[in-house]
Order: C-alpha cells, then structure tokens, then sequence
C-alpha cells in the first residue's frame, strides 16, 4: 500500500514560537501532512529533562520532549528540526540551535521517524538555502520546483512584514504602570515554561510590552548602541528592547522584567550586562530565572514585590516627598 | 604600562615574553587558586561559565599586585567568549576598579579596532622590535607543547613520577627566563632529554586515555584539579590533541590559509554531528573518533557547567562511545567541584578501562 500523504512532525518549542506558521504553511502548501506537538505542558517537560544532559537549558530541555511526544506518533514520517545557524549577517542563534539536530537525533537514540533537519544559513550567501530547501524537498518526496518557489514567497512575505512592522503597535493599556519584559520568546511565550507570567503581570494591573512584539527595526537600530555588536541573534534582539525601554521609545515603561532560562549560556552574559546598564540608569529592572524546578508561588510574589516596588517610587516621585522621611 | 592578562595553563610564559619584549612591565598574575576563584565567582554573573569567574578573579588579584592594563582576547561567536571581555570590563567598572581591559579581537569584529589596539601595544618600537617578540612568543608557545608531551610520555612510566613534576617545574623556570631564540631551543632540547631520562626502561604504561573538550579546562590546571598529574601518577598515558601552541599555530596565524580543515573535521563528525557548534565542539567529537581508532583505552570529556559547545558535543559522544565501543566519560566542572569525588569517579573510570582491556586480552589469548 503506498501512503498518500507524508506526515511531518513540528515540535511546538524554541524556533517554532518565531517561525512555526511559515513552516505550517509551507508544508501544507506542498501537500505535506503537519501534525504539531501540544503547546507545552508538565508531561512535555518530564519527558525532556529525562533525555537532556544535566546543563543544558530549560527551553532546549523542553524541545526534547516535544520531539519525544512526536517520535510517539505511528506512522511520523519525519521530525521537523532545522539547523538554524542565523538568519541576518555577522549573528549566530546559539551553540545549541546549530546542533540541534544532533542533540535530538543522539536524543532519541535514532528511532524512527527521522529527524528532517535543511541547514539555514542566512548569513551570508542566502542563496544557498535554496538548494538546502530543493534538497530536503527531494529528501521528503515533495517538488524541488514548488517547495523553491514556495520558500522564496515565504522569504519575501516575511521581509514587507518586517516592513510593515516600522508602525508600532500601541501598548497603551488600562493599567497605571507599564513593565516591558525582555527574554526569549520562546520562553516568554510559552505559558507553561513562564508560568504564565506576562498573564501574571497583567492580572497585577500593569500594562506589559514583550519585548518581541517591538517593532524588529527598531530594535536592530538600537542593539547598535552597546560597546560590543552582539553576535547572538537573542541577545542582539535582548540588547535592543533594553535600549528601547531605557530611551521609552515607542512608549514610556516605568521598569523592566529580564526572563531567563537557567543555563542559558546567551542570557548569563546578556542578562548581566543589561541589568548593569539598567542600574546605572535608574530604571527599575529583575530578572527572573526559570529552570523546571521553579514555583509559581514564588515567581508570584516576586512579581508583586517588584511591582509595589515601582509603584511607591512613582507615587514618591509625583509627590516630591523624600524616601528617608 | 603595567600589564597583564589571564591564566590559562602556561600561557603566561609567551605572553609574558612577548609583552616584555614589547617593552612593557608585565604583572603576572597569581597562580589561580581557591581564592582566585572565591573572588572571581562573587563577583560574576551567576550563571556565566567558569573560565569567566576565575580570569576575573585573576584580574583582581593582579590589580592588587599594581597591573594598569589587562591584554584578553575576544570573539565573534557563537561561543561565549567572545563576551567575555565586555563582562570583565563591566563587573570590574561597577566594583570601583581601575584596572583597563584591552580586548583584542579576531579580525572580523572589525580590523581598525584590532590595528589601534595593536599599536597601543606596541607604542614606539619599530615593527621589526615587534617581530623579534613575536618570534619569541612562537618559540615558546611550541617549546610549551613540547615539554608538556613529553611529560606525558614520562610521567606514566618514570621511576618515581614526583621527579617528572619537579623537573617540569624547573623547565618551565628555565624557558620562562630564556630571552633568545637560541636559549628557548636548547631548553627544549635539555628538557626533554631530561624527560626521557627520567623514564624506567622496560616500563609500560597501565592505560592510555584521550582527553578531549573545552580548551581551558584541558589546559588550566587548577580548574581540572591537575587531571594530567593525576592521571599520570596513576601510570596513565595522557594524550591530547589540543595544545596551546598548537592552537595558535592553527587559529590565530593559518586559519584563513585553512578553511578545510573545519570541513575535514565535519566529515570525520559525521552522522554524529552536523557541523560546528562553536567553541571546541566539533574538535571533542572527531578528536574522539580519533582516539577511538588509534586504540586509546577510554576518553575524558571535560567541560565547564553550562557551557553551550561542549553540551552538544557531549550527547554526540554518547553515539560515539556506543558505535565505535569506545568508553567516555564526561567531567562538568564548576567551583563546586569538590576534588575526592572528582579523584573517585576517575578511579572508578580507570577501575573499568583496566577490566575491559583484560576481558580483550583474555579473548585474545584464547
């Protein structure tokens, strides 16, 4: 009997939150069954951390349990993990995104399905990804023609968003403080490995700004403006919304939320840096560092500290009274 | 200028002598010890790799000693070293510290940075002042590979192994103090005859083990716990395929005249991973297979904790060990490293490679 249809796994983790519905589509366009993992949940998590090594970070941790959950399904024919080196010139991703597919591949201890993993090196000679794509396309059966055609329109739709993105978004809200958080997406996204914590901030009445959602020019103008140009796609993109936040710019915020995974090689650097700068400027900031053994109650009070914290230091600051009474 | 720059291993013998000869005071830093690391950690990120705490302890404790001017090297990824000046620069400002970091980068971070870091360096000396030193540093950064490989070849088989030790120390004494080409050459050659002096005729090592993994723990002493000694003294024969003049050799003066050889190491990875991951990655896994094939009897695999490269690395070799029967163990090191468990657990290491090579012998001898 011949199967129709190949069937593609998607993990729903780390890239996934940045680029999974250009994948989607992508896929489905060139007649491709894609079956997504769950959103991120404690099974999800149990999973990984059994099958990473002791010092790898929560994110990835969390990625090989949602590779694990798909290499589960009968009939899978491939898991969907590219090897994303960069994506603009003169930056990396990070060691662990440029292995990857290694670290699931070794994971897994090579069962079936297998791990379907184009090399995308946008860096520099960006046209050499088309021959990656009419490759894997060849790999998995599908068109080499359609698939190329396919990713330039998807390459090309992505750049007039980033276009399109210069409008900013308003991120004026109901509440009476403002809090712009800094992290990964796919950690500060991910509901379950953040606790929740932009749901969290707002339940707290405070407007929040993730820095993902700044406008991405913006944000690459102002990652210029630190000593070092940061050779991390993460950290650039962190380095960035710092400044923003520092300069107000699009919108006043009254303090700053760092989110890092513990063990995250990028932010124990990034992190540090921007919480100096941020001191030195006077802006309220806190990092928070999350690892699976992290507790909701704990995050939670931390949370409401920092923003009573802020909240006095702007009522003290209207009123013009002196701290030391 | 006063200046220093951190330890790793015996580098401070070149890079003293090349600063020297540049005309400049060199401080070196105190050998790192516990206090090193005390300091250093305190004032580090939480999280941030060991290397980074213990050269920001060296930068103080030489400050101390009257440094003005630390020399570090930089990066441009995707390994985290490449920030590890900005950070040193950073934590020491915020601590009230006067001590300035020049940070030299590889050319791709932008040569006009590098050329005036360079001729702040060199401040007035004519350029061929400058290749003299040079060609000292060279000298000596081979000279170190050298006599390291030959203590390795002695240690495991020397009458009584503390000799090698002290011998060594005295060597070291002597290269640092030689000052021309000539002296440098002749101490090699005294050197390591005196090595292989030291050796008993007839004696063969116990085991041989590879060491693989991150450069600076390979190489700095005090973060490994001395795993070269402590091997050595347990009649292991120690081989290693990163050395620091050989990573000079091939890094900083022939990498771009080499661009295959990152693809000749790919191919050698391959099936176990898909190309570099920055840092010394990609060198732990075909290093590895290497070993693997010249028959070594197992491979330590060190790396500080957290750090990115060597995590990949490190489940690539579980492949590695499985397919090609080779033993590997991997030692995570950090300032909780506590040294009786570390000794336990390579005993325990050597306890199974001693078995697994009588359980050979006696099928062979069937």
């Amino acid at each position: 009997m011949v199967k129709d249809l190949v069937r593609i796994g998607i993990p729903q983790a780390l890239a996934y939150h940045d680029y999974g519905e250009l994948w989607s589509s992508f896929f489905v366009d060139l007649g491709v069954e894609v079956v997504l993992s769950p959103a991120t949940n404690k099974s999800i998590v149990d999973a990984g951390v059994k099958l990473a090594a002791d010092g790898t970070c929560l994110p990835v941790k969390t990625f090989y349990g949602h590779a694990a959950y798909l290499a589960e399904i009968p009939d899978l024919d491939y898991i969907f993990v590219p090897r994303i080196i960069g994506v603009r010139p003169k930056e990396f991703i990070c060691p662990k995104f440029m292995g990857l597919p290694d670290l699931i591949e070794n994971g897994l201890k090579r069962a079936s399905p297998r791990v379907l993993a184009p090399e995308i090196d946008l860096r520099s000679n960006w046209w050499k990804s088309y021959a990656v794509i009419a490759r894997m396309a060849m790999t998995i059966g599908v068109n080499p023609w359609q698939a190329v055609h396919r990713y330039h329109q998807a390459l090309i739709s992505y750049g007039n968003e980033q276009a399109e993105d210069l409008t900013a978004p308003s991120f004026v809200g109901p509440g009476e403080l403002t809090i712009g958080v800094i992290g990964h997406r796919y950690l500060v996204q991910d509901k379950h490995l953040s606790m929740d914590l932009l749901g969290k901030l707002k339940a707290l009445g405070v407007n929040v700004v993730p820095g993902y959602d700044l406008p991405r020019e913006l944000v690459h103008t102002k990652a210029r403006n630190w000593p070092k140009q940061m050779f991390w796609r993460s950290g650039r993109i962190a380095f960035g919304v710092a400044r923003s936040f520092l300069e107000h710019q699009p919108c006043v915020v009254d303090g700053a939320i760092y989110v890092a995974a513990f063990s995250c090689g990028t932010d124990s650097m990034v992190g540090d840096l921007v919480e100096r700068e941020f001191r030195r400027q006077g802006m309220p900031i806190l990092t928070v560092n999350l690892d699976e053994h992290t507790g909701e109650a704990g995050l939670l009070t931390r949370l409401e500290a920092f923003v009573d914290l802020i909240r006095w230091r702007t009522d003290a600051s209207e009123m013009h009274v002196s701290t030391h009474g | 200028m006063k200046c220093t720059f951190p330890h790793m291993g015996n580098t401070y013998i070149p890079l003293k002598a090349l600063l020297q000869e540049l005309g400049h005071e060199v401080v070196v830093p105190p050998t790192c010890s516990q206090h090193t690391l005390s300091i250093g950690a305190a004032h580090s990120p939480e999280t941030a790799c060991l290397p980074l705490k213990v050269t920001i302890g060296n930068f103080l404790e030489a400050e101390q000693l009257g440094a003005e001017v630390a020399i570090m090297a930089g990066g441009t990824g995707p390994c985290r070293f490449g920030f590890y000046g900005q950070v040193q620069r950073e934590t020491l400002r915020d601590m009230g510290s006067r001590l300035e970091i020049i940070v030299l980068e590889p050319p791709a971070g932008g040569w006009r940075g590098l050329i005036s870091q360079i001729d702040r360096l060199r401040g007035s000396l004519p350029w061929s002042a400058v290749l003299k030193a040079l060609q000292i540093a060279w000298a000596k950064f081979q000279a170190i590979d050298a006599i390291e490989a030959a203590v390795w070849r002695a240690r495991p088989v020397a009458a009584e192994p503390a000799k090698v030790d002290a011998a060594l120390a005295q060597i070291l004494n002597r290269l640092d103090a030689a000052a021309s080409l000539r002296s440098i050459k002749i101490t090699v050659k005294e050197g390591v005859a005196e090595l292989q002096g030291l050796q008993e005729p007839g004696r063969t090592p116990w085991l041989r083990v590879g060491l693989v993994g991150e450069i600076y723990t390979l190489l700095e002493p005090f973060v490994n716990l001395d795993i070269e000694r402590m091997l050595g003294h347990s009649r292991v024969l120690v081989e290693k395929n990163i050395q620091i003049g050989h990573w000079v050799k091939h890094h900083l003066l022939f990498a771009f005249l080499q661009p295959h050889k990152q693809k000749k190491l790919t191919r050698k990875a391959k099936g176990y991973l898909g190309g570099p991951v920055g840092g010394h990655g990609l060198e732990s896994v075909s290093h590895t297979i290497d070993f693997a094939r010249s028959g070594v009897d197992g491979v330590l695999h060190l790396l500080p904790f957290t750090c990115m490269p060597e995590l990949v690395a490190q489940s690539a070799l579980a492949n590695v060990s499985r397919d090609l029967g080779i033993p590997v163990m991997t030692l995570v090191l950090d300032e909780q490293t506590g040294e009786a468990g570390y000794e336990t657990r390579i005993e325990a290491f050597l306890d199974l490679l001693s078995r697994r090579r009588q359980a050979k012998q006696e099928v062979a001898a069937r």
